[in-house]
């Protein structure tokens, strides 16, 4: 049986797939339904419902679509690996299925479907969410102790070494963008000054870094958090960079109040942190990375309207973004203004 | 219309944010509420932000625009450029005081600005605190 009305994208697809399906389950595999899911530009996410050997099941596609967004980004056979060694570390990351073979046009793999919402003003608006967001804050906080420590030697291979420490990584890596982009922003100007004046000391801490944890990249259902996705950005760093990026604003979806992700407090999310094995947390370090955050926010969103402007990726959505940076170095200055003096 | 600073041609009508408004109007009452896909909602939803941008900007942008000209000379001591400040922060100009806290006045007042014209509900939240 085939799926009726699939396009002619799709159908591509499909005969791409199936033969991987059909030699990995070593099993009959039938195809019901693939419908596309909200993806970005880059890359395609598509949601497939399945029968294996009598059983349904449900999976879902991450596909690039051949314009990466960032050099940073591992490939989807790298990050399909990163995720399999989180969840056999106990983190609550989706089961990886199959990963697309060595000489496939484009990278893809196929995760199970976990339940739960994704999406950044849905979770912190639901009613039905209402009591997951309760405990929110520190779950998170949980379970990115359990990320942290997954051994490095578990993950590393599948990293880009990076010889420069993380903060210098960060602030330099960002340098770059924002001088490609030549926007001449003097309030990214008064943040670098800013990072560099108050950079923390070389610690030699290195650990798995999700690298965009935050809400819009997490599920969750009514019981709660269901699973970290979106693992393109993994890499060996601080801890404290996951710690902060979490309470970068714009993230909170409105809910100001609430600085992380906008479902609960700063003190439960480390508190939760702690409770699960987290080393021990310093705050003006997590003061430096929420300065750092907002800062390659602010800066993310003129290189994706660059995208637009330089037709690699012509969309109103990529565009609009050059409009928001306002709300970023709101916060920016706002930070600045609030930072504790020396 | 008779604001000199519209930057339509004179006494054109419907003036430049008119049209766009019009256009606005268009997407959210007509389009929008015919459209299924997700994606195709969200993607015309922000065009409609947009145009709304777009219509902000123009009605007070040319005044905004010569004001943080202004703010931006009178801190530099000299007339200058964006890049100009940019350059004079990454130097260290305004690390002490009292050209720190101006750099700060000068940054919020422009950052304001913007806001009133990009994202004015963002503005009214984060000032209503």
């Amino acid at each position: 049986m085939t799926t009726p009305q699939l396009s002619p994208h799709a159908e591509a697809l499909r005969a791409e797939l199936m033969p991987v399906f059909q030699a990995e389950c070593r099993a009959s595999v039938e195809l019901l339904r693939m419908t596309p899911l909200a993806g970005g530009a880059s890359m395609e996410t598509w949601a497939l419902d399945v029968v294996v050997d009598q059983q349904a099941e449900s999976w879902v596609l991450r596909r690039d679509m051949g314009s990466n967004m960032s050099e940073q980004a591992l490939s989807r056979r790298d990050e399909a690996a990163v995720i399999e060694a989180a969840r056999l570390h106990g983190v609550s990351a989706p089961r990886v299925r199959f990963v697309a073979p060595h000489d496939a046009p484009r990278g893809w793999f196929v995760m199970e479907r976990r339940p739960g919402e994704s999406v950044g003003r849905r979770v912190v608006s639901l009613p039905e969410l209402a009591h997951a967001r309760e405990g929110l804050a520190r779950s998170l906080g949980r379970e990115l102790a359990a990320i942290h420590s997954v051994p490095a030697a578990a993950v590393e291979a599948h990293l880009r070494s990076e010889p420069l420490a993380p903060t210098e990584a960060a602030t330099e890596g960002l340098r770059a963008v924002s001088q490609r982009i030549a926007r001449h922003n003097p309030v990214w100007a008064l943040a670098f000054r800013w990072l560099d004046a108050h950079r923390p000391p070389e610690t030699g801490r290195r650990c798995l870094v999700h690298g965009d944890f935050r809400i819009g990249n997490l599920l969750v259902t009514p019981q709660g958090l269901s699973a970290v996705l979106d693992w393109e950005f993994a890499h060996l760093g601080d801890p404290h960079e996951d710690l902060a990026w979490i309470t970068v604003r714009d993230w909170r979806f409105e809910r100001d109040a609430l600085e992380v992700g906008g479902v609960g407090s700063l003190d439960d999310f480390i508190a939760g942190y702690a409770e699960a094995g987290g080393e021990a947390v310093d705050r003006a370090r997590v003061r430096w990375w929420a300065m750092l955050g907002n800062l390659r926010w602010s800066v993310m969103c003129h290189a994706q309207a660059e995208r637009h402007l330089s037709g690699i990726d012509r969309s109103v959505e990529y565009a609009s973004l050059g409009r928001k940076s306002a709300e970023i170095d709101w916060e920016i200055l706002n930070l600045l203004r609030t930072e504790p003096s020396p | 219309m008779s604001d000199p600073r519209d930057l339509s041609l004179p006494s054109l009508r419907p003036s430049a944010t008119e049209l766009l408004d019009a256009a606005r109007e268009h997407l959210v009452k007509n389009v929008l509420p015919a459209l299924g896909d997700p994606a195709l909602r969200f993607k015309t939803l922000v065009a409609a932000h947009v145009l709304g941008v777009v219509s902000r900007e123009l009605s007070g942008g040319l005044a905004a625009r010569e004001a943080i000209a202004e703010a931006r000379d009178a801190l530099l001591g000299e007339p200058g450029s964006d890049p100009a400040l940019c350059a004079a922060i990454a130097r260290g100009d305004f690390d002490a005081q009292p050209m720190a806290e101006a750099l700060m006045a000068h940054l919020e007042f422009r950052t304001e600005t913007a806001l009133a014209a990009w994202n004015p509900a963002f503005l009214a939240r984060v000032k209503a605190r």
